[in-house]
């Protein structure tokens, strides 16, 4: 009853490196094991290599064994030894001849060819586990990015796999989701299934997982009890990536073996969750750079999304839009980019209001970042891209080189301008998009989502870009559920909830009100007065370097 | 998947994914026929079953939907092209005849729950395209505008000539929307039926499918090189 | 739900197979003309009367095309026409039944569209046995088309934003295509391979036996007329080769 991995290496069509270098492993059943590691460390390609889809799908090369009960692993469908395998992109598994979410789960099941009166059992019961019951008639293309998950997860769980490999499964949860497949996962394990777990959310591994695989180029460089290597610099050290908590855990001065937990590192330093204090002073100054004034909105005659929505942003003020899915956060946005209109009441956009015109009159002194921004890449070049909103804006093209070759530099991007941008891997074009919006300069920033699915190192790329383009006097406006950002990029808060807004403050406030989780990490960030992001990452990396 | 793995046993120790260049093979006894026309034997005797590769099963249903999606993208932005046969072509150029047979007879069933099945006809245009698309991808035909132009014009006047027999013998002249009514224009302008219909449709499908052709050979060769390694003939298309 | 949307997916697609059929096998213009306005009575009797409304749309520009090209300006001879002027003879007779001949196609097609539900279908074919691949490739492609149709639409919205036009000159308009195609073909090819990968996770390249979820219930009435429509087929050939 084990999944081996020996000496295995495998490489993706048409590169000459290996994703996966010579891995031994072996996954025993009744664990939690978790793997980790930087972008482009090799974790989703080994979780790929065990289900047997690499190279069987993916095509490419592989050397080296897998074996599942001493059977080659590439023998047979996935799902039909017992294999449940989720992607990280869960929007694409889902298998597109169902109109319903029950149907959808019912799917692996149905083609298992078990008898209907097991897979109806099989079908509620997984439903009531990742509580989506509610959801059951519900067209699954039409859910949210969280409900997609969980209806992914329990389509997995209805057709009962004894081998669990899932790949960023938290990604798009709440905090009380997140919870709740945590436990279902531990609940698997305990009863005697191998499940393995790709992610480096630190904060909701650290309390399930059994072990610890940390990955660098190809293979697992760390093998061990996750309280063990998390406690200390040992990810640091073995340059297998830059975890927060593992940062901030040498910061506050813990030697490994010791486990990182918020409540411990919190009365390390002494201090209170709720007294942790947060000073940002925002410095408005001067014409509002967006304005809305009464706006009330719905679409055609149903109820209303918006009523009664006033407030206004600063030039030089980056503002949070905060709410639960449904309270009109998108909507909002929509209406400042002259995507929609006004019912009632006026939107006013860089002076302009928005009644009688369109987002071209906008573009592109407003830079609008859409959610998946990657699927609106059509440029040859990652340079070429990014020269379509200098052109807009009329530039010279000495202007518009220099303009691009910066935003580029700024966001890492530097020595992939010549690259074809879906040759990057999906962060990397995530920031592709944000770069063609930003080299023109934009004086307001509409930002859904700026941050998900980007890595540790991507996300502090964009705090730094939307920091620098505030304290130069432009104005952000941004939709977000990552409450890092959040904390680090924003100033001020607003809470939208049925369709009002109910609280406007500073992002702290707003922060607390909600439900957003709190990573530890940032906790004590705040509480040492730590700078944000990529500088405190740098700042700890030259303690080592000198300790 | 047996089967297909008896053709090409792995070498000891390394396992390999076949090529999925075609992705469409037909099974029958101990023969297997693949879609570039090669005909091997097998080693097991099969039931004759046609077998589609899960990615083509995967990449179908999307070229079907670009060709009417792209279809609505021209008519939104009031194009005199259609370019609704752009799936069909991209298809045929990267993965090949038999695909791009596929994604043309999908594409025009599925057309038909829309406008209904009299113009099931005009599939035999989908295959022609198909056919010269692929053809003009095993010979470099993307590799110049020049040459891409040239394939274009080659396979429009092609799909025109084969349109106007169609829309002569089944409709005579009368089939709907603007090629029907530049076909009544000329005719009124007094040129006989049979003239009017030849000029009317295969001047329309000679701009539409030369365009097609010369905006997917725009693609083909700026692609990103991970898909030019998943799909090599691309790769020969554009003659790397 | 209406009579056609409630029967077996196989029983409305077999009578609209054999409308379509039999418009093609019958060769006297009365006869067809009779076909066509018994499928619009069986249409809206059942139910699909949505689908005779959306054969009109189709048909009547090709009626008018044929009154142009056939009537008006048909060959010779030609008669005196009711409103005056002259018609061709021949061309009365060609537009008369190649009219109703595609309007018969056209509806009865289209009404048979009004009730196809995919899901149904598909679960139909599952439950019959029916070669798993094809039925999965045509619900798969519906799904695809919804789903590329609301990404074409967010990728206009995106381009707009970031500065594309589209509208103003031929030039303007042709210059934003690149835009607002090669986003969806590129992620159409990049993402076969994710896609494909979910096809053997949820276990669609299995290739055993399946379960039937809630297949559609067939009646002994529904198979009694497909049998009855299979037969009227056959009947039609046979008086059509023997004629």
């Amino acid at each position: 009853m084990t999944l081996i991995a020996s000496d295995l290496w495998f490489r993706y069509p048409v590169q000459q490196d290996w994703a996966l270098r010579g891995v031994d492993l072996s996954i025993t059943p009744g664990e939690v094991t978790w793997f980790t590691g930087a972008l482009g460390s090799g974790t989703s390609t080994m979780l790929l290599a065990l289900a047997g889809l690499a190279p069987r799908l993916t095509g490419g090369e592989r050397r080296g064994a897998v074996t599942l009960d001493g059977r080659d692993i590439s023998d047979g469908s996935v799902l039909g030894r017992g294999i449940g395998y989720l992607g990280a992109s869960p929007m694409l598994q889902l298998s597109g001849i169902t109109n319903s979410v029950r149907d959808e789960v019912a799917v692996g099941p149905m083609n298992l060819g078990w008898p209907a009166a097991r897979i109806a059992e099989a079908v509620v019961d997984a439903m009531a586990r990742l509580d989506i019951s509610h959801l059951a008639a519900r067209a699954p293309g039409k859910l949210s990015g969280g409900e997609t998950q969980r209806l992914l997860l329990a389509a997995l769980l209805a057709s009962a796999p004894s081998t669990w490999l899932l790949d960023e499964p938290f990604a798009a949860l709440d905090r009380g989701s997140a919870a709740r497949v945590g436990a279902m996962l531990r609940q698997l394990a305990d009863a005697g299934h191998r499940v393995v777990v790709a992610c480096d959310d630190a904060d909701q591994m650290l309390g399930l997982a059994d072990r610890i695989l940390v990955f660098n180029s190809g293979s697992p460089v760390l093998d061990d009890l996750p309280d063990r290597i998390l406690a200390g610099d040992q990810i640091l050290v073995a340059r297998a990536g830059t975890s927060d908590a593992a940062t901030l855990a040498f910061m506050a001065g813990f030697a490994a073996p010791r486990p990182v937990r918020r409540e411990d590192l919190l009365r390390q330093v002494e201090l209170d969750p709720a007294a942790t204090p947060h000073e940002t002073e925002s410095s408005s100054s001067g014409a509002p750079a967006l304005d809305f004034a009464n706006v009330g909105f719905s679409y055609r005659s149903e109820e209303p999304v918006l009523s009664d929505l006033t407030f206004s942003i600063a030039k030089g003020e980056a503002v949070g839009l905060f709410g639960a899915n449904g309270a009109g956060k998108s909507t909002a946005l929509r209406l400042a980019m002259a995507l929609e209109y006004p019912v009632r009441g006026v939107v006013t956009t860089l002076g302009r209001p928005t009644a009688g015109r369109f987002p071209e009159h906008f573009a592109p002194q407003v830079g609008y970042l859409f959610q998946q921004p990657e699927r609106q890449l059509f440029a040859s070049s990652v340079t070429q891209e990014c020269l379509l909103a200098p052109t807009v804006a009329g530039w010279n093209g000495d202007r518009a080189a220099t303009a691009v070759a910066g935003v580029l530099e700024e966001l890492g991007l530097a020595d992939t301008a010549k690259e074809h941008p879906y040759d990057l891997p999906l962060p990397r074009r995530r920031l592709v998009a944000l770069a063609a919006i930003l080299a023109a300069d934009p004086e307001l920033l509409l930002l859904d989502e700026p941050t998900a699915g980007l890595d540790a190192v991507s996300r502090d790329l964009v705090i730094g870009a939307v920091r620098r383009r505030v304290e130069g006097g432009r104005a952000v406006l941004a939709i977000t559920h990552d409450p890092l950002f959040a904390h680090e990029a924003l100033d001020r808060g607003l809470l939208l909830d049925q369709c009002r807004l109910v609280l406007d403050g500073p992002v702290r406030d707003v922060i607390d009100d909600r439900r957003l989780r709190q990573p530890a990490a940032l906790v004590i960030a705040i509480a040492l007065g730590l700078p944000p992001g990529a500088d405190r990452r740098n700042e700890v990396a030259r303690l080592i370097e000198r300790s | 998947m047996k089967e297909r793995r008896s053709i090409a046993a792995p070498a000891s120790g390394s396992v390999k994914a076949l090529s999925d260049d075609s992705g469409i093979e037909y099974w029958h006894g101990r023969i297997l026929v693949t879609s570039q026309g090669y005909i091997l034997p097998t080693s097991t005797p099969v039931n004759h079953y046609l077998r589609i590769s899960p990615r083509l099963l995967a990449l179908v249903p999307a070229a079907v939907a670009i060709n009417l999606v792209v279809g609505t993208i021209t008519r939104e932005l009031s194009l005199p092209v259609y370019l609704d046969t752009i799936g069909t072509v991209l298809v045929a150029a990267v993965s090949g005849f038999g695909p791009g047979v596929l994604v043309g007879a999908v594409s025009q069933l599925l057309l038909g729950l829309l406008t209904g099945y009299q113009y099931l006809p005009f599939v035999v245009i989908q295959w022609l395209l198909a056919l010269l698309v692929a053809l003009a991808a095993s010979y470099h035909g993307f590799r110049s505008v020049f040459r891409t132009v040239l394939w274009g014009l080659a396979c429009g006047a092609c799909c025109g000539a084969l349109s106007a027999v169609i829309s002569y013998t089944l409709f005579g002249g009368s089939t709907g929307g603007g090629v029907g009514w530049l076909t009544a224009a000329l005719r009124s302008a007094g040129l006989p039926l049979g003239v009017a219909v030849a000029i009317g449709s295969s001047s329309t499908d000679l701009l539409d499918k030369t365009i097609v052709i010369v905006v997917t050979g725009m693609l083909l060769r700026t692609l990103p090189r991970r898909i030019l390694g998943r799909f090599p003939r691309a790769a020969r298309a554009v003659g790397q | 739900m209406t009579l056609a949307r409630r029967a077996h997916p196989f029983t409305t697609g077999a009578v609209a197979l054999t409308a379509v059929t039999l418009a093609l096998l019958l060769a006297d213009t009365q006869d067809v003309i009779v076909l066509y306005l018994v499928t619009v009575l069986v249409a809206v009797a059942t139910g699909a009367g949505a689908g005779v409304r959306r054969g009109l749309y189709v048909v009547v520009p090709i009626w008018a095309l044929l009154f142009i090209l056939q009537v008006l300006l048909g060959l010779d001879p030609r008669t005196a026409a009711p409103w005056g002027g002259t018609m061709s003879v021949p061309g009365v007779q060609f537009a008369l039944s190649q009219g109703s001949r595609l309007a018969v196609i056209a509806t009865a097609s289209l009404a048979f569209a009004t009730t196809f539900d995919p899901q149904r279908f598909l679960q139909a074919s599952i439950a019959r046995g029916w070669p798993f691949g094809a039925a999965f490739l045509l619900v798969a492609t519906l799904d695809a088309a919804d789903r590329l149709a609301s990404q074409a639409r967010q990728l206009r919205e995106a381009q707009r934003t970031r500065g594309v036009m589209v509208s103003g000159s031929l030039a303007t308009r042709a210059r934003a295509l690149p835009a607002l195609i090669f986003p969806l073909l590129l992620t159409s090819l990049t993402e076969a391979d994710d896609r494909a990968l979910a096809l053997d996770t949820r276990g669609l390249l299995l290739t055993g036996r399946r379960t039937a979820i809630d297949p559609p219930a067939d009646s002994p009435t529904g198979r009694a007329l497909r049998w009855l429509m299979l037969v009227l087929v056959i009947a039609a050939a046979v008086w059509r080769v023997r004629r």
